[in-house]
């Protein structure tokens, strides 16, 4: 669905829908309702992070020191 | 216009939700007490490790028996028993590691895992059993498909001043996902996946990066300074 894009955009999901491809475009737009609310959920989240950090709305840093996040299996 | 692989749209999907999970790993690993930390993060892995060869044999008989009406359930199910064979006896490497910041196995065995952890692998053991086997490809896909770097892995040792040994397990790791992660991309890219086994696949994997992040987020408040 179109609206997909615009929301994902309108949560700080998307920072510039410019940048993805047709074929990631297309993706995200069929992706499902509950799919769409989990990514804006986990965006707000991470910028409820950053804010308690003091790092402001401006997004994911990249920090200078980043080992995987992946806990392993 | 070309169409993405299934692996790949998968993880055109992952790469919107992994800032989450990146910004609390990076809080994580950079932590002033990350020494102090450490063991409860491994305590972690073994919480989540001791249920990878239990839920994919599950899996595996769930897809199993889907297989006479499913084209999914065959590939599934011999893809889960092999990687149920590939990751036995990695949750006895954990407390191997544990006990090497002195930590014994009675202790590891007898304190409650978080309800983080038991959230993220009850949830698949349901979807495993009542919606679509499929789903466990989506925890499988966070959690071996960006492996830990081998140099990280040393920096953060050096920080810690902790043993090299207490670093086993995620070093085996480091090198073994890998491999583990180009299989994982290859058979989802081989099934034949719906448009809801697809969804199915993402949200699993989506609440594989949520409660990671509660897990280590639960870490980082305990150690508060």
């Amino acid at each position: 669905m179109a609206e997909n894009l615009e929301r994902l955009t309108e949560a700080g999901v998307i920072v510039d829908e410019k940048k993805l491809s047709d074929a990631e475009r297309k993706v995200l737009q069929e992706l499902e309702p509950d799919e769409v609310d989990m990514l804006v959920r986990m965006r707000k989240k991470l910028d409820d992070a950053i804010a308690e950090a003091g790092g402001g709305a401006a997004g994911f840093r990249s920090p200078e020191f980043q080992p995987s996040p992946n806990v392993i299996v | 216009m070309s169409e993405l692989s299934q692996s790949r749209r998968l993880r055109t999907k992952l790469r919107l939700a992994e800032p989450r999970l990146a910004e609390v790993a990076r809080k994580f690993w950079s932590q002033p007490r990350l020494a102090a930390a450490y063991p409860d993060f491994l305590f972690l892995v073994h919480s989540m490790i001791r249920t990878s060869v239990p839920l994919m044999r599950e899996a595996a008989e769930v897809a199993r028996g889907l297989a006479p009406s499913d084209p999914a359930g065959a590939p599934l199910a011999a893809y889960y028993e092999r990687h149920a064979r590939e990751e036995l006896g990695h949750d006895e490497w954990v407390l191997d590691d544990l006990a090497v910041l002195g930590i014994g196995r009675e202790e590891v065995l007898a304190r409650r895992p978080s309800t983080e952890v038991a959230a993220l692998v009850g949830a698949h053991y349901y979807w495993v059993r009542h919606v679509h086997p499929v789903a466990l490809l989506g925890y499988l896909a966070v959690l071996e498909g960006n492996p830990p770097d081998a140099a990280e892995l040393d920096e953060v040792r050096r920080r810690t001043g902790l043993p090299d040994a207490a670093f086993r397990t995620l070093k085996l790791h480091a090198h073994l996902d890998e491999q583990h992660r180009d299989d994982l991309w290859d058979e989802i890219d081989r099934l034949p996946l719906t448009p809801a086994t697809a969804g199915l696949l993402a949200v699993a994997a989506f609440h594989t990066i949520e409660q990671v992040s509660l897990g280590l987020e639960e870490i980082l408040v305990r150690h508060r300074g």
